[in-house]
C-alpha cells in the first residue's frame, strides 16, 4: 500500500515534469484555429508545415548554423586551454602557483550579470561587439574557471608514481603533458566539452547583450526574435521553433545521461 | 595494451630527439632548460591571459565606470562620484524591490527544492530501476534552454489557451483562474513555478551525488542492526546531508543574483515592475534606459553580495573541490 502510494506521486511528478513538452510537441502540430478553439484537443491531420515555417520564416537553420559555429569554435579552444593550465596548476610546481590557481578559478565564483557594462565596453574598444568572434572569447573566458576546477579534480587522482617514472624516463614537462597526461585526460575532457557544449547552445545573456543583427544571432535569442516579431502570435509555429532549438541538447542529453548529470552535480556548486 | 605501445614509441622518438639535439648549439639547450623551468607559469599562461582579459579587466573597470554618468553613443563622461549609488538606496523603489524578490527567490528556491530533492535521491537511490527512468525525466527540463522553457510555461499560463486555466476549470476550481503572469499578485508565484519545475531536478542530482560519497557498509550495518527505512534515513542520512544542505542554501541565494532569462522572457520584470530581479532591472538601466553607469554601479551591488555570499561557499567547498 505504501509503495502503491508511492508509485503514484512518482508517476504524478513525472507527468507533471513531461507535461509542458508533450502539450508544445501536439501543439507544434496543430493550427493556431485548433489551438485556440480546443487547447487540449489532438491535430486533425499531421504535417510539419509550423516546422517549415520556423525554419524558413524563423530562420531558425541560420541561427543553428551560428550556435553551432559559436559552440564549437568555444568548447575547441577551452578543450585545448583548460586541461593544459589544469595540469600545471596541479602537478607542476612553480612560483605564484597559488596565486595563478585563485586568479584562474575565481571567475567561478563571480556572476557574469554584474559586469555586462564593462563587459560590452571591453568588446566595443576591440571591435568585437555583433561578432561571433567577441561572443566565442567572451564564452572562453566565463567558462575556462569551471573547466579548468573540473579538470584539477582529475589530475590530483592521478598517482603521482605515473608522473615519477616518467620524469625517470627523461620526458620534459611538455612531453610529460602531452604524451602521457592529456591521454589519460581525454574522457575528462569530453565531460568537460558535452556541458560546455549544452552551456553555451542554451545561453541567452551574453548573445542577448553583444548581438545586433538577426543574421549573427544564436539559438535562444533568435527564438525570443521570433516568438516578438511579426509571428507574435503565432503560437503554432513558435511551438515547432522551440522543439527545434531544444533538439540537439535533448539528444546529447539521451546519449550522455550518466556523464553530463556528473559533471553538472559539480559544476552546480558555482551556479 | 594500446597504451604501453604508444608508450615505448614515445621512448624511441625520445632517443631520436636526444641525438638531434647534441648537435645543436648550447644556446638552444638553454632556450630549452628556460622553457622547461618555467612551464608551470607558461602552461598557464594562455588560460590566464583569458581570465586577466574577460573577467578582471571588466570587473576593476566596473568601480571606475559605476563613478559617471554617460551613455554608450557618447564620448563624455560626467563625474557624479556616489550618486549612482545613494540613487540605488534612496531613490529607486524598484531596485530595493528587486533585491526583495531576490532574497524572495532564493527563499522559496531553498525551501521547496531541498526537502523535495532530498526525498527524490533518497528514492531514486532504493528503488535503482524506476527510479533511473525517474531521474533522467526530472532532469530532463535543465538541458533545455531558458529561453524555450520560458516561453513553454508562458504559454502554460496564458489566459486564453493556457493548461493551468483549463486544468483549475476541469478540477472545479476555476474561481482561480487568472491571467497568471498579468497580475500582479501571481506573477512571482508564478515564474516561482517554473524556477522549481526546472531546478528540482538538478538539486536532485547534486543530492544524489553527496549520498553516493557515503559508503554502502554503513547503510548495510545500519540494516543488520535493525534500523528501519526511516530510521535509517533520520540517523545515516540526514546527518551527512546537514553539510550538503548548507552548501545548497548558499547555492540558491548565490544563485539568485545570477538569475536573468526566465524573467526578462516571460515578463520583462512586470507587471509594473513587480518581478523584476537585481540583473533585469540591471539591464534596463544599462541598455534599455540608456545609463549604464548607473547600470554598473548595480553590478557592483550584485558583485559584493554575492561575493560575500561566496566566501562563505568556498569556506564550505574547500575541502571538496580542491582535493
Amino acid at each position: 500500500m505504501k509503495l502503491f502510494a508511492l508509485a503514484v506521486v512518482l508517476l504524478l511528478v513525472a507527468i507533471l515534469m513531461i507535461y509542458p513538452l508533450a502539450w508544445t510537441l501536439i501543439t507544434s502540430f496543430k493550427t493556431n484555429r485548433e489551438l485556440f478553439l480546443d487547447p487540449w484537443g489532438l491535430p486533425t491531420n499531421i504535417t510539419f508545415e509550423n516546422f517549415n515555417k520556423a525554419i524558413e520564416r524563423g530562420n531558425m537553420d541560420t541561427a543553428m548554423l551560428n550556435s553551432l559555429i559559436v559552440s564549437l569554435g568555444s568548447i575547441f579552444l577551452i578543450s585545448v586551454i583548460a586541461p593544459m593550465a589544469a595540469y600545471a596548476t596541479s602537478r607542476i610546481e612553480f612560483r605564484f602557483r597559488g596565486v595563478v590557481t585563485n586568479l584562474l578559478i575565481a571567475g567561478f565564483f563571480i556572476a557574469p550579470h554584474a559586469v555586462l557594462v564593462p563587459l560590452l565596453v571591453l568588446l566595443r574598444d576591440m571591435g568585437l561587439v555583433d561578432t561571433h568572434l567577441g561572443l566565442i572569447l567572451s564564452y572562453v573566458g566565463w567558462n575556462l574557471p569551471f573547466a579548468i576546477l573540473f579538470m584539477k579534480a582529475f589530475f590530483v587522482s592521478i598517482p603521482s608514481s605515473l608522473q615519477d617514472s616518467a620524469r625517470v624516463d627523461g620526458l620534459s614537462k611538455y612531453a610529460m603533458y602531452w604524451r602521457i597526461m592529456l591521454p589519460l585526460a581525454l574522457p575528462t575532457i569530453l565531460t568537460v566539452a558535452i556541458i560546455m557544449f549544452i552551456g553555451i547552445w542554451n545561453d541567452f545573456l551574453f548573445a542577448f547583450i553583444f548581438l545586433r543583427s538577426p543574421s549573427n544571432f544564436t539559438v535562444p535569442i533568435n527564438l525570443l526574435n521570433f516568438t516578438t516579431g511579426r509571428y507574435g502570435s503565432d503560437y503554432v509555429a513558435q511551438s515547432a521553433a522551440v522543439l527545434i532549438s531544444a533538439l540537439p541538447t535533448v539528444i546529447l542529453y539521451l546519449v550522455f545521461a550518466e556523464r553530463i548529470r556528473r559533471g553538472v552535480a559539480f559544476m552546480a556548486f558555482g551556479r | 595494451m594500446p597504451r604501453r605501445g604508444f608508450y615505448h614509441l614515445s621512448r624511441s622518438s625520445l632517443r631520436e630527439k636526444q641525438k638531434q639535439s647534441a648537435t645543436n648549439f648550447s644556446a638552444a639547450k638553454g632556450l630549452g632548460r628556460f622553457l622547461d623551468s618555467q612551464a608551470g607559469l607558461l602552461m598557464s599562461l594562455p588560460a590566464l591571459i583569458f581570465a586577466l582579459i574577460f573577467i578582471f579587466y571588466p570587473l576593476v573597470q566596473m568601480f571606475y565606470l559605476s563613478l559617471f554618468r554617460w551613455t554608450f553613443v557618447s564620448p563624455t563622461m560626467v563625474f557624479v562620484g556616489l550618486e549612482n549609488y545613494t540613487r540605488m538606496f534612496f531613490n529607486d523603489a524598484v531596485y530595493l524591490r528587486s533585491l526583495l524578490n531576490v532574497v524572495l527567490l532564493a527563499a522559496q528556491s531553498s525551501a521547496i527544492q531541498i526537502p523535495i530533492g532530498i526525498a527524490f535521491a533518497t528514492i531514486i537511490l532504493r528503488n535503482r530501476r524506476v527510479g533511473g527512468l525517474f531521474w533522467a525525466i526530472i532532469f530532463l527540463p535543465y538541458v533545455i534552454s531558458s529561453v524555450a522553457v520560458s516561453l513553454i510555461w508562458t504559454w502554460m499560463y496564458n489566459p486564453y489557451f493556457g493548461s493551468v486555466n483549463i486544468f483549475l476549470n476541469a478540477v472545479g476550481l476555476g474561481f482561480l483562474a487568472r491571467p497568471w503572469l498579468g497580475d500582479v499578485n501571481t506573477a512571482l508565484i508564478a515564474i516561482f513555478g517554473t524556477v522549481n519545475w526546472i531546478y528540482i531536478g538538478l538539486t536532485t542530482t547534486m543530492t544524489i551525488a553527496t549520498l553516493r560519497s557515503i559508503p554502502p557498509s554503513i547503510f548495510e550495518s545500519a540494516r543488520v542492526d535493525g534500523l528501519s527505512g526511516f530510521q535509517e534515513f533520520r540517523k545515516i542520512t540526514l546527518p551527512l546531508l546537514k553539510e550538503l544542505i548548507t552548501v545548497l542554501v548558499i547555492i540558491d541565494i548565490a544563485g539568485a543574483f545570477k538569475f536573468f532569462d526566465l524573467i526578462w522572457v516571460m515578463t520583462q520584470g512586470g507587471p509594473s515592475d513587480s518581478t523584476h530581479v537585481t540583473t533585469t532591472w540591471l539591464y534596463r538601466a544599462a541598455f534599455r534606459a540608456s545609463e549604464p553607469g548607473y547600470g554598473a554601479a548595480i553590478g557592483v551591488t550584485i558583485f559584493v553580495i554575492s561575493f560575500v555570499v561566496v566566501q562563505l561557499l568556498i569556506k564550505f567547498m574547500r575541502s571538496r573541490l580542491t582535493r
